[in-house]
């Protein structure tokens, strides 16, 4: 007996230690997003000699949405002898192909693939398009993506910097006054981009590469074999494998697009279960790579080892609050104990989801929020369904891993009806503080 | 019901309420929204060094599209008046009341304050210290020194502007931008930009041969890349043929070449004479020392300096230099495109 109540009290150290360190990892990329020095992106280089750009947009039955982004990409300011677009049909049964065979018509540089052989699937669909794409930069977007005129150059522009293998944009919901759900997800997306990339990027640590609005060198990926057709996060291996090889990912906060957020608890449990279960898998594949890199500084090991990890945490949270009770009830539990226990309650309760109530609350701050962060006492449940949802996520990973099984892709619900009427919208209560150079780009020109 | 039950009916009750209390603000946010839209993109966004002056002469000539001379009420982005003039001459320490398009030239003399945008078709020459909100000329531009922009100047041929200006938030032009000592600027555009009697570009002297690379560099294999865990010295007349990444400082000697681009944490040094055919980008200072040359970018999260002589980008070619916090310009330095800084530009005196 004793020495189960040791191994429950050493998990339950353990368990405060990794709070411990969540927490102070979340409050100093908060402080530093809030108070500190906020590094340039690229976006103020103007530079007459830019690459080759392919845009690739993997489609599954994504008729609905289509039209739209092959409509915001024919606008885009890039060059068209520099750019190219392929949307991917891959595998639809709808009217998705049609769609691209209408634009395609109308655009000598869209130029889809339709895919109806092999397996389905994001990675193995980016993996068959690069081969044909005639780009050295290839940027990503998902079929429900709305990007600005600029941003393809603005992503383009910072592969001149000679250590950039991946860059990240910012994704914005477009459709965030739908219900409860939609709400929560538009604060935690500032949360985590706003505050989480930034920091990161501002600490020179380790920024994500998403897997849309993004872009990486085509060269380096071919190189490293492409996507691995069965991580479910192909985005967040490649930025694993792009760090461990030299390669840096940076993050441009002012490079915003449009996403359509779930808007159903069981699409939304869906999905993060999907990045629970590729995470994981990366978590895996990765862990050992980053210590061992010879191109990482102490820090991004740090960083990066948390970044894998930090799905893990939930199921820590769960296993600690078993524990608790376990201990509690063996009669093990002393008033300093008790203490440090309610301590540690209160610390992972700051958690809301991968982002901290702090965080998620200064992103809000940023972006100008007001009366959206009243809502910050739902992500509780919002923390609750994680924590839940991701457990499970993390669990059939591991055990995919050991029984050599994989997952099949399935892609997220899309809800759109109408094309977005939110466009023409101007809100003059948005003062996000500068994060990076402007320009003359900012403002009319006779404002007094 | 026993007063022991109502006591902890009671307690539960407050319990509850208590629970409660931090939800009702989110639950009244919920029901009866007042911060509930997407937040707003400019879909239309895209850079554009010249903005300010293509963005009000489309509004000009939108609001106005027969310009015949005297004063109209048009709608800019709200109800202005516009004097419409041939050419104008004003004597000085003169003012304009009206928001001004002039068709013909501009002559204003010293000390003039002008409060008001004005469009001039024509030339452009102000005297010494006029002060002056915004201006959008089609032609060339001279002012004396001292000149003070509000907002913003941009130029479709060249400019030249006086010593210890100062230009507002930003300076463009479509030709040739002339600066003198003391000047202080944000954003600047010409081909070139260049301070003082600038000669223009001359050739480059033809790039040397490879030379093996030093062996004790990790080498990523993707491209060629030398990427270094310690400071890159690159001695005198020595050439490098990749792109140089180091993770401490970057010196690159006299008369150097490197056939590639530089990326450094630390401070970066080009040598007087020393050619960079690539980009070069520092999380710390870049000093580009006499008659050095970068022929594409300058990018640097601190400070960037180009001594005398110091050239970055290439005639018919737009690159850019942009420094967080300073950028300082010495004497016959230029640039093809693209200065811009959050913090102090300025030109040494």
């Amino acid at each position: 007996m004793a020495l189960v109540v040791l191994i429950l009290k050493a998990i339950m150290w353990t368990t405060i230690g990794v709070m411990v360190v969540y927490a102070t990892r979340h409050a100093l990329f908060t402080l530093g997003r809030l108070r500190g020095r906020q590094r340039l992106y690229y976006q103020d280089i103007i530079d007459s000699d830019l690459p080759f750009v392919t845009v690739l947009v993997p489609m599954h039955n994504e008729g609905a949405v289509a039209a739209d982004i092959l409509a915001a990409l024919a606008d885009t300011i890039y060059p068209s002898e520099l750019f190219e677009v392929i949307p991917i049909n891959d595998h639809s049964d709808d009217n998705t192909g049609e769609v691209l065979d209408e634009y395609a018509e109308l655009y000598s540089f869209i130029r889809p693939l339709h895919r109806t052989e092999g397996p389905r699937g994001k990675p193995p669909a980016l993996n068959e398009a690069m081969r044909l794409a005639r780009g050295e930069i290839i940027v990503v977007f998902d079929a429900d993506y709305l990007p600005a005129r600029g941003l393809i150059r603005d992503l383009a522009v910072c592969f001149k910097d000679p250590e950039i293998g991946g860059v990240m944009g910012r994704v914005i919901p477009m459709n965030t006054p739908r219900n409860l759900l939609t709400r929560l997800l538009d604060m935690e997306r500032s949360g985590g981009y706003q505050v989480d990339q930034q920091a990161r990027y501002n600490f020179g640590l380790v920024p994500q590469y998403g897997g849309t609005v993004g872009g990486f060198r085509k060269d380096v990926v071919l190189s490293l074999g492409g996507f691995h057709p069965h991580i479910l996060t192909e985005d967040t291996e490649l930025t694993f494998n792009l760090f461990v090889r030299g390669w840096k990912v940076i993050y441009a906060n002012r490079l915003e697009c449009y996403e359509e957020s779930p808007e159903e608890w069981r699409v939304r449990a869906r999905q993060i279960r999907r990045w629970a279960m590729g995470h994981t898998q990366t978590m895996l594949g990765y862990m050992r790579k980053v210590f061992t890199s010879p191109f990482l500084n102490f820090k991004e090991k740090m960083d990066g080892a948390l970044l894998l990890f930090v799905y893990m945490v939930p199921i820590v949270q769960l296993i600690g609050i078993l524990d608790g009770v376990a201990l509690f009830f063996l009669g093990e539990m002393t008033l300093r104990e008790g203490i440090l226990f309610l301590l540690f309650v209160v610390v992972y309760n700051t958690f809301g989801n991968l982002a901290p109530f702090y965080q998620i609350a200064a992103g809000s701050l940023l972006d100008g929020g007001q009366d959206r962060i009243k809502l910050l006492p739902f992500f509780l449940f919002n923390y609750v369904f994680n924590m839940w949802t991701i457990s499970g996520g993390v669990a059939s990973a591991i055990v995919h891993r050991f029984t050599g099984r994989w997952v099949d892709w399935r892609k997220t619900r899309r809800y759109r009806k109408d094309r977005p009427s939110f466009q023409i919208q101007r809100d003059e209560r948005r003062k996000t503080p500068r994060d990076s150079g402007g320009g003359p780009d900012a403002g009319p020109e006779l404002e007094r | 019901m026993s007063e022991q039950a109502i006591v902890i009916l009671a307690l539960a009750l407050l319990f509850m309420v208590l629970m409660f209390l931090p939800f009702l603000p989110g639950v009244v946010e919920l029901f009866h929204p007042r911060d509930d839209k997407p937040l707003v993109i400019k879909l239309a966004h895209a850079k554009e060094a010249r903005y300010f002056g293509q963005s009000f002469r489309t509004r000009m000539e939108v609001a106005l599209p027969e310009p015949t001379p005297g004063q109209h009420q048009v709608l800019l982005s709200k109800a202005e008046l516009v004097t419409v003039t041939d050419d104008l001459n004003m004597g000085p320490s003169q003012g304009l009341p009206t928001i001004t398009w002039v068709r013909g030239n501009l002559t204003l003399g010293a000390a003039c304050n002008i409060l008001q945008e004005v469009l001039i078709e024509g030339h452009a020459r102000l005297a010494a210290d006029v002060s002056i909100r915004a201006v959008a000329c089609n032609s060339d531009f001279s002012a004396g020194p001292n000149l003070t922009i509000m907002r913003w100047l941009d130029v479709d041929g060249d400019a030249r502007i006086g010593a210890s200006s100062s230009l507002g938030q930003s300076c463009t032009t479509g030709g040739r931008l002339e600066l003198h000592p003391g000047t202080t600027f944000q954003h600047l555009f010409g081909a070139p930009v260049c301070v003082g009697d600038f000669g223009g570009a001359s050739p480059l002297i033809g790039l040397r041969e490879q030379t093996p690379r030093p062996p004790d560099m990790n080498i990523r294999k993707i491209t060629d890349v030398a990427y270094r865990t310690r400071s890159f010295v690159l001695a005198d007349g020595e050439v490098a043929d990749f792109d140089v990444i180091s993770t401490h400082n970057v010196i690159i000697g006299e008369n150097a070449q490197v056939l590639g681009s530089i990326k450094a944490r630390g401070p970066v040094i080009i040598k007087t004479g020393a050619i960079v055919t690539g980009s070069v980008f520092s999380e710390s200072n870049i000093t580009l020392e006499m008659d050095s040359r970068v022929l594409k970018n300058v990018f640097s999260q601190e400070r960037i300096e180009l001594m005398g002589g110091a050239i970055v980008g290439q005639p018919l070619a737009v690159c850019s230099v942009v420094a967080r916090d300073c950028l300082t310009l010495h004497a016959m330095s230029a640039v093809f495109g693209y200065l811009c800084t959050d913090g102090e530009g300025v030109i040494s005196l």
